[in-house]
Formats: structure tokens, C-alpha cells, sequence
């Protein structure tokens, strides 16, 4: 079989690379974080610019970005993960009750494996198996929800020792825990994708499977290091989260499975792999988490608040879609037509490339 | 175009997960949030601590039918009604839907626990109208139900319930007991579209508005029974209103009271049912006092209900059970505060 060049693989992945190490454009993301900051300073001068809301802020959202940190590295491979919240409430039962029996480093280590083994079957089954990821992490997280249930006998799990304040709950010093704890595993996740050739090979499957596989990438390894990296991370989260409501729990981290995916995809990773950056996802983590908050404080009801959230969610990808190419295709209907429009976002009935 | 349509179905998954996950159950136009339940008996703690099942006259097949057993609640619920079938010595069944606004895995369950042949059944309704149907079902059989915990639209089956608006309003005095000089205070409400919660929320403030207008509720955030989304929104709501003087919810674990940030954790709260972790708290002064939910009293006085029932015995139309006297410091390891746990070792058997 003919070998590629891994240069031409290499091409765009150095690109993509790039962006990941935070040199990409993300201005789009940051005007509208101002915007959103912005427009609650000023209605709510007392309640938004504070201190104690920005340390509130960094409590919440540092847990969110734990969990989406790993969420990118599935969607850069071009997967997801269903199981990431199951897995964080599975860890906080499973962690936490080693912690009430066994101390605070005994639950870590318990909690940290749990990830990685979920993580590792993950993997295996999407990446050595061929099964869908959909099909792979709705049963994982189906199994976790249960597993966790029988362990915890349905209770909650109660009664850690004081240090696991430090996981997410207290400050290390005047830094609230979970946005240290996050920032380190930012920095630790810039090293593996932004540095190390594991990061090359997981943008490359994402970018070009085929064409990784032709060139003597092993696939199969980094594909699985993409999803035990997911779940250790979210695993993490799950630790963070035990330790922020203090309380031990199969629902802990509901939501954030599709929370953290929406997170990275407005934080500009693609859907179907190959391109996203640190400096989007922490961008699209920090926006979700000002507009949620935003809303609370500004007592907008329950229903909607998720109105707003599902919108931009919406609007996130519309506007990536756009930054895409369907912009100009737009404004060139008349030039191109609707089925060169239809075309360029995929939706034609007749494929791209049979359009001369 | 496999990814345009990925792309399509993760916008619309993102949506409906913000907007989807949650929900409760159900609180349909037309149900008065402000009325009390229409209780053919109250009986007090006293009571109920004394009551025993009545012994069958033959081995009935009962069934329980919970709307999930992730949560102490169900799970307490579930020991209450396996207590009282060993003690009228009949079989007990039980099976549990995925959480409220799922009625159609509960109505599937309904058929299910029928062609298995049940004699009785306690219901606890997934949905105040979702769950009508698999009701019908019983009805058109004529197998007596009794239901628990929450409402269903339907005047077939007896009830065993907590009081919810009644419960609500019992919390505003206790919270002007514990904060005389009132003040302002948050009171986290759980779901927003739960009968339970909602009723919960009408009697407190009601009450407020009646009798403590030195008191004022300046926000009332809701969220799932999600500890963690229940503290977000509260350090959220504190950031808008940080001097508040009091602090209630409707349910002991919104927050879990050990995450309550300081200084607030030193304020005045009251709360609502009872768990290990709530004890501990109370014991810690972390609560001042909760109003129990008597989920035992649920399963047991429900198997003890439908026994009667099939028994021929002439039973109460609606049972409401007792919420006070509240548990604080001082009997929070009395018999009654027991009666709200279940051993530690204990695990119900479902299928």
C-alpha cells in the first residue's frame, strides 16, 4: 500500500496546532464575553463586578472547564462523550466513600482510576471496536447512573474529611480551588496538544483518519488516549464537584455532559474533530458561566434562562458555521444560488462536487 | 453533510439539555397552588409512630410503583412499604420509573406489574396528568391503588400525602420562630414546573404575606433536586441580595447545608425532609430545623392502606401525614427523627 506523506498531513495540523496554543483569532468570543460582562455591570453594578461573584463564577465554571477540557480531546478525534457527567457523579459516590472510609488520597486515586478505566473502555470499544460513540457512552453512562446507584444504595455518600474542602470548596489562598485546580489541567492539556506529538496525531485523526492511518500514525492508541484523557478529566471534575456541594452523589454533574460539549463547540472545537483551541474553550466555558450566572442575578426565571442558554448554544454554531464560509456563499445568492448555499453547509440535495 | 447533520443534532441536543434537564414533575394549569389537600384524617407523629399494618387475610401480591430509587427519599419510601408487607405478611413487587416526566416507562410498568397479577398497588405518580393513564389501567380492573408522595389527576385511588402547601406555611413559622426580627431571606425552590415544590413555595410565602410582614422573600431561585445546581444558583441569588438575614428551602439537599458559603452558613435555615447527612447537619447547626417528609409513613402506611382495602376494611379516602413536630437539635436522634432513615445496610429489592 502506497504510504502518505505525513507531511501533508502535518500541514494543517501544525495550523491547527496553533490555534490550540491560544495564537488563533478568538476576538469573536471576547467581545461577546465583554458584551455579556458589560451588560450586567452596568444593570447590576452591586451584584455582578465583585469580587465574591468573580470568586462564585470561578468555583462553578473552573468544574465546568475540568469537564470540557476533556469533552475537546473527544471532539478533536472526532467523537464525544455522553458518560462525561455519569462518570462525575459515579466518581463522587465511588471517590467519595473511599474518602469517608479511607482518607482523602485513597478517595483520589480510586476517583482518578475510575476515570481512566472508564476512559479506556470508552476507547476501546469506539476506537478498536468501530462502535458509535453515541452508542458506546450512552450505555457507559447508563451503566454508571446504576452502578453508582447500587454502590451508594441510592443514598448519598456524607462526611468527608475537612481537606477535601480543598478540591472545591475552600481557596488555595485567595484563588478558589476549582479554577486552580482547572488551570492546572488547562496548562497540562496545552502541553499534550500543543506540544507533545500526541497532540499532532489526536488533531490529525480528527482532521484525516485515512490519511493518518496511510501514513503510520497508530490511530487506534491516540484515539484511545483522546478518550482516557476525557475521562480522567471529567473524573476530576467529579472530585471537584464532591468537594463544591459537599455531598457525595449519582447526580452530581448532571448536565454537564451536554454542557460541556456546548461549551467546547461555542469555543470554536468542531464538531467531527480536527480543529478547536484552549483559548476557545476556556473563552466558550467563561461565556456560559457569565450568562448563567448574569440571568440568576438578574432573577430571570427558570424556564428562561434555558431559553436564553439553548439559543446561543444555537446561535454558537450558527455563527461557527458562518465564520465557516456560509457567510459569503450568502451574500452571493444571487451568483451562486440557494444550492450553492445549501451546498456549502452540506444540506444539498446533489453533492458539492457534482456543482460546476 | 454527516457533519452539517451532527453539527444540527448537537445545537438541538445542547438546547433541550439546558432547557430539558430540568424538569420535574409536572404542575399543569388549573391545580390550585394555594389550596391545602382535603384530608379525611391527620394523624400526629404520636399516631403514626403507634400505627401497625393490618395482618392479611391472605397472601395479596401488592405492588410498589416509585418514580425512581436514585434518591434517600425513594429509597425510604421503598424500606416503609417492605416493613409493612413483612408485617401484614403479604409479597411486595417493587419497580421504579427514570425519574419524574416519564410516564410512558411507567404506564410500560403498569402493564408489566399487571400480566405479573397484582392484588394492590401503592402508586407515586411520575406526572400529575402523565401518569392518568396507567391509573386506568388499575381502575379497569378494579385493583385498588393508593397513591403517594405527589398527585395524579385521577379520583380512583386513596392518598397518603404530605400536605405540601400546609407544610410550606408551617416553614414560614418556623423560619419567624428562628429570625423574630425578620428580615429579608432566599427561599430555594426546587423544580419549577413540581407540584410539590410549587405548593411548598405558595404556603411559605402566603403565610409571609399574612402573618410576618416584617419578613420578605426577595428571591426564590429554582432548580432540579440537583445539589450542585441548587448552590449555583444560590451564590448566584447571594450576589444580588448578600444582606439577607435568613435563609429557607424546600428540600434539605438545595443546598446540601455544609455547602453554603460563609458567612451565610451561620445564618438561620430551615429546610424541609430528613437524611443522614441532614441529621449531621443538624446536629452541626448547620439547620435549625427541617419539617420531615415522613417517606416512611409513605410506604408504610400505603401497604398498610391497600391491605385494609382488600381486606374489606372501610379505609380513610385521604391521609395526610404529619410534619411537625420539626426536627432541631434536640430530637434529632428522637424515635420520630429515626423513623425518617433507613439502616444503613438496606438496599430494596426491586423486579
Amino acid at each position: 500500500m502506497a504510504r502518505i506523506d505525513i507531511t501533508a498531513v502535518a500541514q494543517p495540523v501544525r495550523r491547527r496546532r496553533a490555534r490550540w496554543s491560544g495564537a488563533g483569532n478568538e476576538l469573536g468570543l471576547v467581545a461577546a464575553l465583554a458584551a455579556l460582562c458589560l451588560v450586567f455591570a452596568i444593570r447590576y453594578p452591586s451584584a455582578f463586578p465583585t469580587t465574591s461573584n468573580l470568586q462564585s463564577m470561578a468555583q462553578v465554571g473552573g468544574v465546568l472547564l475540568a469537564v470540557t477540557l476533556g469533552q475537546a480531546c473527544a471532539l478533536l478525534v472526532g467523537g464525544f462523550d455522553l458518560s462525561v457527567a455519569a462518570n462525575m457523579g459515579f466518581v463522587g459516590v465511588l471517590g467519595g466513600d473511599m474518602m469517608v472510609h479511607h482518607g482523602l488520597a485513597a478517595g483520589i486515586v480510586a476517583g482518578v482510576a475510575a476515570g481512566v478505566v472508564i476512559g479506556l473502555v470508552n476507547g476501546l470499544l469506539i476506537a478498536g471496536l468501530g462502535v458509535s460513540p453515541f452508542v458506546v457512552t450512552l450505555g457507559m453512562l447508563t451503566f454508571l447512573k446504576a452502578f453508582g446507584n447500587e454502590i451508594a444504595h441510592g443514598a448519598p455518600i456524607f462526611g468527608f474529611p475537612s481537606s477535601t474542602q480543598f478540591l472545591g470548596h475552600t481557596g488555595w489562598g485567595p484563588i478558589p480551588s476549582p479554577i486552580a485546580i482547572a488551570a492546572i489541567l488547562a496548562v497540562g492539556m496545552w502541553v499534550v496538544l500543543g506540544v507533545l506529538r500526541a497532540g499532532t496525531y489526536i488533531y490529525g485523526i480528527g482532521g484525516n483518519r485515512e490519511a493518518c492511518r496511510a501514513a503510520g500514525v497508530p490511530v487506534l492508541r491516540y484515539e484511545v488516549l483522546a478518550y482516557v484523557l476525557c475521562g480522567t478529566l471529567a473524573s476530576v471534575a467529579g472530585l471537584m464537584e464532591l468537594s463544591r456541594v459537599s455531598i457525595g452523589y449519582v447526580s452530581n454533574g448532571s448536565g454537564d455532559d451536554l454542557l460541556s460539549i456546548a461549551a467546547a463547540v461555542i469555543g470554536g472545537v468542531a464538531i467531527g474533530g480536527g480543529t478547536g483551541s484552549l483559548v476557545g474553550v476556556v473563552l466558550g466555558v467563561s461565556v456560559l458561566t457569565v450568562l448563567t450566572t448574569g440571568l440568576t442575578i438578574a432573577g430571570v426565571g427558570e424556564f428562561y434562562q434555558d431559553i436564553v442558554s439553548g439559543g446561543v448554544i444555537v446561535l454558537s454554531v450558527l455563527v461557527a458555521r458562518v465564520r465557516g464560509g456560509m457567510f459569503p456563499q450568502v451574500l452571493r445568492l444571487r451568483s451562486g444560488g440557494v444550492e450553492g448555499v445549501l451546498a456549502r453547509v452540506g444540506l444539498s440535495t446533489t453533492s458539492g462536487k457534482g456543482r460546476r | 453533510m454527516k457533519r452539517v447533520v451532527l453539527l444540527c443534532a448537537f445545537a438541538l441536543l445542547g438546547a433541550a439539555s439546558v432547557a430539558g434537564a430540568r424538569t420535574g414533575a409536572g404542575g399543569p394549569a388549573g391545580t390550585d397552588f394555594h389550596a391545602p389537600l382535603n384530608c379525611s384524617t391527620k394523624p400526629t407523629a404520636q399516631q403514626l409512630l403507634s400505627y401497625k399494618v393490618p395482618k392479611a387475610k391472605k397472601r395479596y401480591q401488592i405492588s410498589l410503583m416509585e418514580v425512581s430509587l436514585n434518591g434517600y427519599y425513594y429509597v425510604l419510601l421503598a424500606y416503609g412499604a417492605e416493613q409493612a408487607a413483612k408485617q401484614a405478611g403479604v409479597d411486595l413487587r417493587i419497580t421504579a420509573a427514570s425519574g419524574y416526566t416519564t410516564p410512558a416507562i411507567q404506564l410500560q410498568q403498569a402493564e408489566d406489574v399487571i400480566s405479573k397479577g397484582t392484588d394492590g398497588v401503592v402508586f407515586a405518580p411520575v406526572d400529575i396528568n402523565g401518569s392518568v393513564p396507567a391509573v386506568n389501567k388499575f381502575k379497569a380492573r378494579k385493583i385498588p391503588v393508593v397513591q403517594v408522595s405527589t398527585q395524579v389527576n385521577s379520583p380512583y385511588p386513596y392518598t397518603v400525602m404530605q400536605d405540601d402547601y400546609l407544610m410550606g406555611k408551617a416553614l414560614a413559622d418556623q423560619m419567624h420562630k428562628l429570625a423574630p426580627k425578620g428580615g429579608e431571606g432566599i427561599f430555594m425552590a426546587g423544580p419549577s414546573n413540581a407540584t410539590w415544590s410549587r405548593k411548598r413555595v405558595a404556603g411559605f410565602e402566603d403565610q409571609v404575606k399574612a402573618k410576618y410582614p416584617d419578613m420578605k422573600v426577595v428571591d426564590a431561585p429554582t432548580s432540579l433536586v440537583d445539589p450542585g445546581e441548587a448552590l449555583t444558583k444560590l451564590t448566584a441569588s447571594l450576589q444580588a441580595h448578600p444582606k439577607i438575614t435568613w435563609l429557607a428551602s424546600v428540600d434539605y439537599s438545595l443546598p446540601v447545608p455544609q455547602a453554603i458559603p460563609s458567612p451565610y452558613n451561620k445564618l438561620p435555615y430551615a429546610t424541609m425532609g430528613f437524611d443522614p447527612n441532614t441529621q449531621k447537619a443538624v446536629q452541626g447547626g448547620f439547620v435549625k430545623t427541617t419539617l420531615p417528609t415522613d417517606a416512611y409513613y409513605m410506604g408504610y402506611l400505603g401497604v398498610g392502606t391497600v391491605v385494609g382495602l382488600l381486606n374489606g376494611q372501610e379505609e380513610p379516602r385521604v391521609q395526610c401525614t404529619p410534619y411537625l413536630p420539626g426536627i432541631t437539635k434536640a430530637n434529632a436522634t428522637s424515635t420520630w427523627a429515626q423513623k425518617q432513615l433507613y439502616p444503613a445496610s438496606y438496599k430494596p429489592k426491586t423486579g
